[in-house]
């Protein structure tokens, strides 16, 4: 009997723990939707057009001048 | 560490992600380092006279060793070469020619000067500036076709290795650039007046568009502005315009509007006006003191050409151009 109690226990809390970090995982996801998909989503946007596209035309890259690094 | 750069190169100053392309749809950002795309593929080669750029007072009847690559970092809604200046290096069909190459070419079919033309050569500076320094080592007089959207700080080095630039004054409001073109018109007058003070010869062009930038007053504006600022003996080329791309509701310029506009500059007391686009003998350079003919065209053919160590042979009068390579 108690032993089946620790087993109960042990799935609780592991339910609990998987509830609540679903919930967590929901409210980030409501809250940062726009920035995760505007940027994430670009990101991989540009990245598969220029991986799929851009790299198979043939053009080289060359390091171009006149631009900067932008802290943030 | 953010990967967001921000291009430096024309006014628009992109600021761009990790992975994005520029407006000018040639430079992208990659993993925090700008890169250009077109660096020794330019997408138009061909040899040209160098009236079709338009020079006029430069080498007359020379052959320019023409390039452009796709792109732009203007949208003009009436842009006449559109196919090409509003495409995506990734888009045009591109040949391999590095600087190098393009020197050997042009000095092979005898070409006097290296032309960087049709679309805007703003977008691929670092091959021009290359292909410049190696052509003028070879005795290549370098042209530029450029519609003068550039910061200062890249056009002040860039012309050390330039000899003739041709800018295009598309309008002279502010409106016109905005609604039109994407841009602004300060820029581009603020490069107008480093090219003069540089040293580089300069030639004006400005296509006429009907309803659009064809006001009398603002003509009048434009060539005032140019007289004080950079002097009467500049070039003013007045293109005739035809409706492509967005504007194709629009007439071609009326013979009228282009001669008006011509008799406008002679007015404010410019020296050498030129009508193009079109066959008239406002193609022709006549003396501004005996106003005898000097050089006579005929589309981009030379017939005669009078001009003798940069002299009217008539009343040695000194006619300002690179007149000799």
């Amino acid at each position: 009997m108690n032993n089946l109690d620790s087993r109960d226990n042990r799935k609780l809390r592991a339910a609990i723990v998987v509830s609540t970090l679903l919930i967590l995982a929901v409210l980030f996801f409501n809250i940062f939707q726009e920035q995760i998909t505007t940027n994430l989503g670009g990101y991989i946007k540009r990245r598969i057009y220029f991986e799929r596209v851009i790299k198979k035309s043939g053009l080289s890259l060359h390091k171009a001048k006149y631009w900067r690094r932008l802290k943030q | 560490m953010s990967k967001k750069v921000k291009c430096e190169l024309c006014p628009t100053e992109c600021v761009l992600e990790n992975y994005q392309v520029g407006g000018c749809k040639v430079r992208i950002n990659k993993d925090g380092i700008l890169y250009s795309l077109v660096y020794g593929n330019p997408c138009a080669v061909a040899i040209d006279p160098i009236e079709k750029k338009p020079f006029y007072h430069v080498v007359p009847g020379g052959r320019a060793f023409s390039v452009a690559t796709a792109g732009c970092v203007l949208g003009c809604k009436f842009c006449q070469n559109w196919q090409i200046s509003q495409a995506r290096p990734e888009e045009t069909r591109n040949y391999y020619l590095p600087p190098e190459d393009l020197v050997r070419q042009a000095l092979f079919y005898g070409c006097e000067t290296v032309a960087y033309t049709y679309t805007e050569p703003t977008v691929f500076y670092e091959y021009m500036y290359d292909t410049a320094v190696l052509g003028r080592k070879f005795g290549l007089l370098n042209t530029v076709h450029t519609c003068g959207y550039i910061n200062r700080r890249p056009l002040v080095e860039l012309l050390k290795y330039i000899d003739a630039m041709a800018v295009d004054l598309k309008a002279f409001t502010e409106d016109f650039y905005a609604r039109l073109c994407g841009g602004r018109l300060k820029p581009v007058l603020e490069t107008i007046e480093v090219v003069r003070q540089e040293g580089v010869w300069l030639e004006i062009i400005n296509l006429i568009i009907p309803g659009q930038n064809d006001s009398p007053e603002q003509i009048r504006q434009m060539c005032r502005w140019i007289v004080k600022t950079v002097g009467a003996d500049v070039p003013l080329h007045f293109s005739r315009f035809f409706p492509y791309y967005k504007m194709k509701n629009l007439p071609p310029t009326p013979y009228k509007s282009l001669w008006r506009a011509r008799e406008i500059a002679l007015e404010e007391g410019m020296k050498f006006v030129y009508i193009g686009n079109i066959r008239t003998e406002a193609e022709n350079t006549f003396c501004p003191t005996c106003k005898r003919l000097l050089i006579e065209r005929r589309g981009y053919l030379i017939i005669q050409n009078h001009i003798k160590k940069s002299r009217c042979p008539f009343c040695e009068t000194l006619i300002p151009g690179v007149w000799e390579a």
